[in-house]
């Protein structure tokens, strides 16, 4: 599913090159689920935004299901991004002044889903989540592990192939960290492709594959 | 997706209080200022639209040439119109207008009607007015026939049927004296306001003895006359036949050399705005004003736009979150780029009808300063729809474009770590606009100081005479023999000083003659006076003596020819090169009669200050309209009481009339007056609304730098430093908007002084008052959150980063 190639991503300061990741290569299959270990600023959110295309490698070649992501345009990657992928953050990142029903709706909105399909698509997840009652509060008005829920919620309604999460549960009581990374778990069982960002070896231990990251290099 | 965008932006704006009402409250403003200055200008320009016939009527002016000075007014003789029909196939019709005032009697009712104009019968056909009651063709066709409008007919004869009516009038024509009886032959709707030609009852033409078919006269100008031409076209063909024909012309007008006599035309439409001809119907409008206005409008709605960008980008960091979590769920830039494009114009639309209600609510007021004529309702109509859906748009995408841009181009990657912020961005936008408001409104300021300073020094110089506490009273022929037994009897009120009979005030003279000396022929203003003129008005002699009643005995008999005495001012003398002291006893030839400079007045005002003083002749004249009547300023509602109470009991006929001089003197300057009224309000607007955004983009920055100050104030600067901290770059920026508004407001001044022949001097202080005005408004307003930053305690704005 996913292909690196000797992905370099560095910054050019005036005087110096501050690198971030070096020499990346990395294959991932589809139905896998993957931890990305490693201390802080060893460049595990970089690389995750560089597969989420958010960002872009400075050298190498980037391959999504075999298409050559380095070479596309804005508009290509957009397309390819909110058809394939989910996001999840450690802050959620809800619209604060949406409902929970509107931030759910909204990346259905996107992606053009005609009104009776996308009512059914959100009573359904609404459902799956077990959150129906919650449906018109506001993110400010929900637990952090409810908001959490409702931001995965908002990431699969539009049925990714792949979800990225960043340190999804770092936010979290260890309770409700749980409930989080059995979800992911589950999401796996069920086809989905997972890579996340964690510091926990619990969390990880949830993953099938870690790849420890140092200084910008994979770990051996 | 389009309610997902407006529930955003409602939310927003409840979320952001402080923030929303400044958007809205700034924008609906300068909406509806704008809105405003639409009204006036669709007023204006609408004049005498309602004609069916405007584009075929054109409006004869009379251009004269005697003794090398050239004139032109909006007056002719009787002869143009008959003459014109005959000779021109591009002539379809015309009508002859004149202009005055008269007496009206109906049973107990008397009042004078200073609105009362003759018109030939064609009037209804030419014109688009509302003919209720009565024949359009028949209703002006016999003589002694009148029109009332509704308000007039009402005035007379209440709620009774009018025509077939018959009442007395007596026309104030020096040709025609005494009362007449009318028959009332139709009643039609009051006259439109943007009509040129406005009065409240029209009689017919033929009933003034001019109107004879003999009578016909080119000299004589005391009529309007518009032609109905065939086509719109004609008119330059019809223009450029006239002068051969009158120079046929010329020896029925006596004219001999370089002297000639010809007609000009004007376009109905364009005599409102466009004609600078005097004579006409009212003191027309001004284009330029139109122009000036409307500029000032676009301004003001320039200045709440910049406060909308302004705020907007500020605070855009605000909304980077949102921005960056869309993208990440699948926004493309462009979605974003509609979002905020439809917030804008969602908050567009809402100022908008909030300015609406504004609009309505000043309107009473706005007509008290500008006359009738203004609805919004006028803004009911297609164009009106066109002109409000433009500047919804107008609005929405000046205000929205930019913010618009900056936030869609956010990158969620950066935007959602958290660390980001946007206060740099736009700061050189946000700069430049602070400075465009800034320049705007010390211009505007600048200029109304400088038009209030000429308005103070028009009312404050020496006109010459003694305008204040003086009563003025129409008098006509009509009441001739009781003139002098009211002045006997006003003068034995100790509070009246003195009572002179004149043929007008002495505030705008513009009755013209001529005086032959040397061979030299100049053009002088008249004002016939009595013995107590300069007395009254206290007008200097400085050389001669005055006039005695023997002298206007004289004058009026006609019996001798040599030797009349008149009275002239220093201006004549010196375009005569006579020395004042060798003037006294000399003889010149005014009104083809031999006279004699009996005495030599010094130069007073008697006209607008936007023209120089010219050559004047005082002559004996029995005939007079105006009696004016010098107070002493004690106990005047009493002096008035006694003077009515007299009046009353001696010229029961007339309407006890009476104005104060010096509010005759204000008319004069009215246009002006209202120029200035206007100024300060716009003024006031663009400095509110200009610091109306710059306490939002304050408060915003003070914000901003609460962590800065927090340190700064743990390493012991004072709320001092905190101060010029914060208002260093704004009070560079005023300097720059004042260095750039003084020569801009200098020159805008200079050009509208020009058209005063008498002016103030532009002084320094002005600029300089408004520069320390502006810096202590923004020292106060940036003044107002730096002490609450302050005074913060630091530990507390520190714990919260």
């Amino acid at each position: 599913m996913i292909k690196l190639h000797n992905i370099e991503k560095f910054y050019n300061n005036k005087v110096i090159k501050t690198f971030v990741l070096r020499n990346i290569n990395l294959e991932i299959e589809e139905g896998e689920f993957v931890s990305i270990m490693g201390p802080s600023g060893a460049g595990k959110t970089t690389l995750l935004n560089i597969i989420g295309m958010l960002d872009s490698p400075s050298e190498g070649g980037y391959y999504f299901l075999d298409e050559p992501v380095h070479k596309m345009n804005e508009k290509k990657l957009s397309e390819l991004h909110k058809t394939y992928i989910g996001f999840v953050f450690q802050q959620y990142h809800l619209i604060d002044e949406l409902t929970v029903y509107e931030n759910l709706e909204t990346p259905l909105l996107y992606q053009k889903v005609k009104a009776d399909e996308r009512k059914g698509r959100i009573a359904e997840t609404l459902d799956k989540f077990n959150i129906v009652a919650k449906k018109d509060l506001f993110p400010n008005q929900l637990s952090g592990g409810q908001q959490q829920l409702v931001a995965i919620a908002r990431a699969i309604i539009t049925e990714p192939r792949l979800i990225l999460a960043d340190e999804p549960t770092g936010n979290l009581h260890s309770d409700q960290g749980k409930d989080i990374m059995e979800l992911l778990k589950k999401l796996n069982k069920e086809g989905t492709t997972i890579i996340q960002v964690t510091h926990s070896e619990t969390n990880a231990a949830y993953g099938n594959r870690i790849i420890k990251l140092k200084d910008g290099w994979i770990e051996k | 997706m389009l309610k997902n965008y407006l529930k955003i932006a409602v939310r927003n704006i409840l979320k952001n209080k402080v923030n929303s009402f400044i958007n809205i409250a700034g924008l609906s403003v300068g909406i509806a200022a704008c809105v405003l200055i639409a009204l006036y200008v669709i007023n204006e320009e609408s004049y005498d639209s309602f004609n069916k016939n405007a584009d075929r009527i054109v409006r004869a002016t009379m251009k004269f040439s005697f003794n090398g000075v050239t004139k032109e007014v909006a007056i002719t003789g009787t002869k143009l119109l008959p003459a014109f029909e005959r000779n021109f196939p591009e002539v379809e019709s015309g009508v002859r207008l004149y202009d005055t005032r008269a007496i009206v009697k109906y049973r107990n009712k008397v009042f004078e009607e200073p609105k009362f104009v003759f018109a030939d019968s064609t009037f209804f056909q030419i014109f688009s007015f509302k003919l209720l009651e009565g024949d359009a063709v028949k209703a002006l066709a016999s003589p002694q026939s009148v029109i009332l409008t509704l308000s007039a007919a009402r005035k007379y004869f209440g709620g009774e049927d009018a025509i077939g009516k018959v009442i007395r009038i007596s026309t104030r024509s020096l040709t025609y004296v005494s009362w007449n009886d009318y028959t009332v032959t139709g009643i039609m709707q009051d006259c439109p306001s943007n009509s040129q030609i406005k009065f409240d009852l029209l009689a017919s033409f033929c009933s003034l003895p001019v109107a004879k078919p003999g009578e016909e006269q080119w000299w004589n100008a005391d009529y309007i006359t518009y032609l109905l031409l065939k086509t719109p076209e004609s008119i330059n063909t019809l223009r450029a036949k006239i002068p051969a024909y009158m120079k046929t012309q010329d020896e029925e007008l006596g004219l001999t050399g370089n002297d000639y006599l010809t007609f000009n035309l004007e376009p109905l439409r364009r005599v409102h705005l466009y004609s600078r001809v005097e004579g006409g119907f009212e003191p027309s409008g001004d284009y330029r004003y139109v122009l000036i206005f409307s500029l000032i409008a676009l301004l003001i709605l320039g200045i709440s736009c910049a406060n909308y960008i302004n705020l907007t980008t500020a605070k855009a960091v605000e909304r980077a979150k949102e921005v960056g979590v869309r993208k990440v769920i699948g926004a493309f830039r462009l979605q974003l780029f509609y979002q905020f494009i439809a917030e804008s114009f969602f908050v567009a639309a809402v100022s908008f009808f909030t300015a609406l209600m504004l609009v309505e609510f000043v309107l009473p007021i706005f007509k008290d300063l500008y006359g009738t004529g203004l609805a919004l309702s006028s803004l009911i109509s297609t164009e009106g729809a066109a002109v409000i859906i433009m500047l919804i748009l107008l609005i929405g995408l000046l205000g929205a474009a930019y913010p618009a841009f900056i936030l869609s181009r956010f990158q969620p990657a950066k935007v959602l770590k958290g660390s980001f912020k946007t206060g740099q961005s736009g700061v050189w936008l946000r700069k430049s606009l602070i400075v465009f408001q800034f320049v705007i409104s010390s211009a505007l300021i600048i200029s109304t100081l400088i038009i209030k300073d000429q308005l103070d020094y028009i009312h404050n110089k020496k006109l010459g005479y003694d305008k204040n506490n003086i009563a003025v009273l129409p008098v006509d022929e009509t009441m001739l023999d009781k003139t002098g037994v009211l002045k006997d009897e006003f003068l034995k009120n100790s509070n009246i000083k003195g009572v002179t009979l004149a043929t007008r005030t002495p505030i705008f003279i513009n009755s013209t003659g001529n005086i032959v000396y040397n061979n030299k022929k100049i053009l002088v203003n008249q004002l016939g006076v009595d013995k107590d003129f300069l007395k009254t008005l206290g007008v200097k002699l400085t050389a001669g003596s005055n006039f005695t009643g023997a002298d206007t005995i004289n004058f009026m008999s006609r019996t001798s020819n040599t030797g009349l005495p008149i009275i002239v001012n220093e201006t004549l003398l010196r375009e005569l090169n006579i020395s004042p002291d060798k003037a006294i006893g000399m003889t010149v030839v005014y009104g083809g009669r031999n006279c004699r400079i009996k005495g030599v007045i010094k130069d007073f005002y008697f006209a607008s200050m936007h023209v120089r003083i010219s050559p004047l002749v005082l002559f004996p004249n029995g005939y007079l309209n105006r009696m004016m009547v010098k107070m002493s300023g004690s106990n005047l509602s009493q002096t008035i009481s006694y003077m009515k109470k007299k009046w009353d009991a001696l010229v029961p006929d007339h309407p006890f009339n009476m104005t104060f001089l010096n509010d005759d003197f204000s008319k004069l300057y009215a246009s002006e007056g209202r120029t200035q009224d206007i100024f300060y309000v716009f003024a006031a607007l663009a400095v509110a609304l200009a610091c109306l955004g710059l306490f939002g983009l304050v408060s915003f920055s003070v914000q901003q730098r609460t962590k800065e100050i927090g340190i700064r104030k743990a390493l012991g600067a004072g709320t001092g430093n905190i101060l010029s901290l914060l208002s260093k770059d704004y009070i560079k920026l005023i300097i720059i908007s004042n260095l750039i508004a003084c020569p801009l407001a200098w020159y805008a001044a200079s050009r509208w002084l020009e058209g005063f022949a008498y002016r103030t001097e532009i002084s320094i202080w002005i600029f300089v008052n408004v520069m320390i005005a502006a810096l202590t408004l923004v020292i106060i307003i940036i003044g107002l959150h730096a002490i609450k930053a302050a005074t913060a305690n630091p530990v507390k704005s520190l714990r919260y980063e």
